[in-house]
């Protein structure tokens, strides 16, 4: 924990907020300014249409929020380490705060700004929503099987990376940017996105290789269905992967034949392989062959829900996810840290029940007021 | 571009990484990017395949070849480990206990030291030894089960690295964030960080929705909470475009479209005859949100990202002289191109890195040498050994090959943008 540091989080957005989160569980001071009428999160519904305002709460726990005027604000940035936030003019505008902030306000360290193209490029003004960025960066492209469309990853992924690279960026900056310089991030999330593709970018920077999705799918096995679930199945590298094990660990002698040993012959007799390789699985549990597979040093893994998570004995162990209250609703269940350290961890603490509610104790505590 | 102030953020930081794969090298790359001393640590009794597409893993770090199981090999790991800031390792638990380099060999020669280790699942608790890869992480992190048709075996992240690059990121900023601690309290620390843990925390948002009763599961490319959402396919082969409108796009939409009325079927006929980038402009100029699926090419050709310096051109031996080829700049966009060293080969810098930071003698390096526990691994050739391109695009590996790919240095030529712009 490191109590001295202070963050402003001048966001209506997933990306920016999990940054300042990220830097509260490190044991920052982090203030959220909120517009009168709130964050746009405390509303947005989950990608199934329910769960209002859920969102909000797991990127906001720990700060404090303020609503306030324009010179109060400059005179708590200027006590800031850092401010993160989405500086295009039509973002701020919906903050009520100028447009050049992002070249003249003046924190001790940097002004990070998350936004979907970055402030500069031909694509600056451009509109986007996570799915919209997932697609511009190349990763959609080669999620999903070949012969079918490109698909969707987990909800908030452009978002969650976004700003799990601006906190970086932010630590950075203490090292090297001073209040008379302070950095200037210019964050852009299609770039943090495009960054996942470099293995697809060589290829065809070097050969003109085009890569397609799932160009494994037939020579690797991946989630095979069980009794009662799934059990990712990769006993080793997918170019160089032996069926013999497989063969001995479901008891169908035949997987060994020859013809199934390389990618290339395991593809040629596709629908034969897995017709002697599907149906074994059917006849017991996820976790039981993840166990016998674990006996004979293949890896497996777990094809776990989300309710899985919430009892699973390793991160119990770890005391990794932790139930936080909330201002008004029921508690949600977050993890504080995303590792362990030997170094002091965080406590739970609640996102801030309503738009405002800590101005006092900001204002006291910030600018002795 | 990567700001000037961040530019030798991490000068006079060394990290010795004892490292495989892609989680690791991917977080230390970036402490790389930031002027840190990287010092890689392999085997070097395999040799190696050229290491070019793996430069965003191996650039502008110095290279040393170590056989753990030879005599002296584990002492000149903690030679090299007192005198760095940073020393991590992605390998098992059992592993660095074996050769006597875990967290408290390391700290008895290092008090000071900011130590990594970097798992599957964390190094304790009943799942502590297991180990575990990047696309088993997806699937037990509960990514997969988000992912792709209900009615189908469940989806993945398409690249194969998701989860390594993931908790690379979430690496990085943990070390940045132990070294403020140290700076300011003296204190270093274990951070013990898995993919498991680090790809849970990334579904943050995800869990509270659920926690809250969210009927979370597979939806293929829907998002209720939007009137028009998905991938709609293009004119052309694999072409498609993600449109994401609320209620307040639809007439604009319509318009732009010429449609009667928006409906998905509506869009997806429209869309269909139009080339994938025409639909992009339209709907951009019309103030909706919609992207292209781009592929490589089309990142790679990107104006946009080559105007941010994104990417930068780097001298490549090439058969029959040098050529020019792109890479990314970085995680905080494009850094200067000068800054990127091309990478070394294991065991490249043995001698400097033995003599110079773990002080031993030329003596001394030459005794380690001899006895096997340090050494080199000279790459080999340029691995094409893939089947021609047209198998592989029949049997779907590859969607296509542009035999004339683009010329790289017209668009390094692109105007650079890097001036913001407070309209």
């Amino acid at each position: 924990m490191t109590p001295s540091r202070r963050a402003l989080d001048v966001s209506m957005d997933v990306a920016s907020a999990y940054a300042t989160r990220l830097l509260a569980d490190l044991g920052w001071d982090v203030v959220k300014v909120e517009p009168e009428g709130g964050d746009v999160m405390r509303e947005r519904l989950s990608r199934w249409g329910d769960a209002r305002g859920a969102a909000f709460e797991a990127v906001n726990t720990g700060k404090r929020s303020v609503t306030l005027d324009g010179d109060a604000l400059q005179a708590l940035v200027a006590t800031a380490d850092v401010v993160v936030g989405d500086f295009r003019p039509v973002a701020l505008a919906r903050m009520g705060v100028a447009e050049s902030a992002f070249t003249e306000w003046q924190p001790r360290h940097a002004v990070v700004s998350v936004t979907p193209f970055g402030l500069t490029g031909p694509k600056h003004d451009w509109v986007a929503t996570e799915v919209t960025v997932q697609a511009a960066s190349g990763l959609m492209f080669l999620t999903g099987e070949w012969d079918q469309q490109p698909q969707q990853l987990a909800p908030y992924q452009a978002e969650m990376t976004g700003g799990v690279a601006a906190a970086a960026a932010s630590l950075a900056a203490l090292r090297s940017a001073t209040a008379a310089a302070p950095a200037r991030i210019d964050l852009s999330l299609y770039e943090t996105m495009v960054m996942h593709t470099f293995q697809a970018i060589g290829p065809y920077a070097y050969n003109g290789e085009v890569a397609r999705r799932e160009q494994r799918v037939k020579a690797g096995l991946r989630m095979v269905p069980t009794s009662d679930g799934y059990v990712y199945c990769a006993p080793g590298a997918v170019a160089s992967m032996r069926m013999d094990g497989i063969a001995e660990l479901v008891g169908e002698p035949r997987l060994a034949e020859e013809r199934f040993q390389t990618a290339e012959g395991r593809m040629q007799h596709w629908d034969e392989f897995l017709e002697l390789f599907v149906p074994p699985f059917r006849t017991r549990t996820a976790q039981e062959w993840f166990e016998a597979a674990e006996a004979m040093h293949m890896t497996f893994a777990l094809v776990q829900t989300l309710d899985d998570l919430f009892s699973c004995p390793q991160l119990a162990s770890r005391e990794f996810l932790h139930e936080v209250p909330s201002g008004g609703g029921a508690p949600i269940t977050t993890a504080l840290l995303p590792y362990t350290t030997t170094a002091p961890s965080p406590t739970a603490r609640p996102a801030p029940a309503s738009p405002g509610i800590d101005t006092a104790s900001v204002l006291r505590d910030w600018l002795g007021r | 571009m990567l700001p000037a102030e961040l530019t030798g953020a991490l000068n006079g930081v060394r990290v010795l990484a004892l490292e495989q794969a892609v989680a690791l090298p991917f977080a230390t790359r970036h402490l790389a990017d930031l002027g840190a001393d990287v010092i890689r640590v392999q085997a070097y009794d395999r040799a190696r395949a050229a290491e070019r597409h793996n430069i965003e893993l191996t650039r502008s770090k110095r290279q040393v070849g170590l056989n753990l199981a030879a005599d002296g090999g584990p002492e000149a790991f903690l030679r090299l480990a007192a005198a760095c800031d940073i020393v991590a390792h992605n390998f098992t638990p059992r592993v660095v206990r074996k050769f006597g380099i875990d967290y408290d060999a390391v700290h008895a020669v290092n008090p000071e030291v900011i130590y990594v280790s970097l798992t599957g699942f964390g190094t304790t608790g009943p799942w502590g030894e297991r180990p575990l890869f990047g696309p088993g992480a997806e699937a037990v992190s509960g990514h997969n089960l988000l992912i792709g048709d209900p009615d189908a075996w469940p989806g993945r992240p398409g690249t194969g690295v998701y989860a390594d690059d993931t908790c690379g990121l979430y690496t990085t900023m943990a070390i940045l964030a132990a070294l403020d601690h140290r700076e300011q309290t003296g204190s270093g620390q274990h951070i013990d960080i898995s993919l498991y843990e680090t790809m849970v925390a990334h579904l943050g948002p995800v869990l509270a929705e659920r926690s809250r009763g969210g009927q979370v599961g597979r939806v293929l490319n829907a998002d209720a909470a939007f009137a028009l959402h998905g991938v709609f396919d293009a004119r052309g082969v694999d072409r498609h475009v993600a449109i994401a409108a609320h209620e307040e796009h639809l007439p604009a939409i319509e318009e732009a479209l010429d449609l009667a009325a928006v409906t998905a079927e509506s869009v997806a006929a429209a869309v269909a005859l139009l080339d994938a980038n025409e639909v992009e402009q339209r709907l951009q100029a019309a103030g909706v949100p919609a992207s292209i699926v781009s592929d490589a090419s089309d990142n790679l050709t990107d104006r946009h990202l080559w105007a941010r310096q994104f990417f930068a051109l780097r001298e490549v031996e090439d058969g029959d002289g040098t050529a020019h080829y792109p890479h990314l700049t970085g995680v905080w966009g494009g850094a200067p191109g000068h800054l990127v060293q091309s990478p070394h080969y294991v065991g490249q810098d043995n001698q400097d890195v033995m003599v110079s930071v773990a002080g031993l003698t030329p003596e001394e390096v030459e005794r380690l040498e001899k006895g096997g526990a340090i050494g080199t691994a000279q790459p080999e050739g340029s691995r094409r050994t893939a089947a021609e391109p047209a198998r592989r695009i029949e049997r779907g590996e590859l969607s296509r090959v542009d035999e004339a790919p683009p010329r790289w240095a017209d668009l390094a030529e692109v105007p650079r943008d890097v001036e913001w712009r407070p309209a």
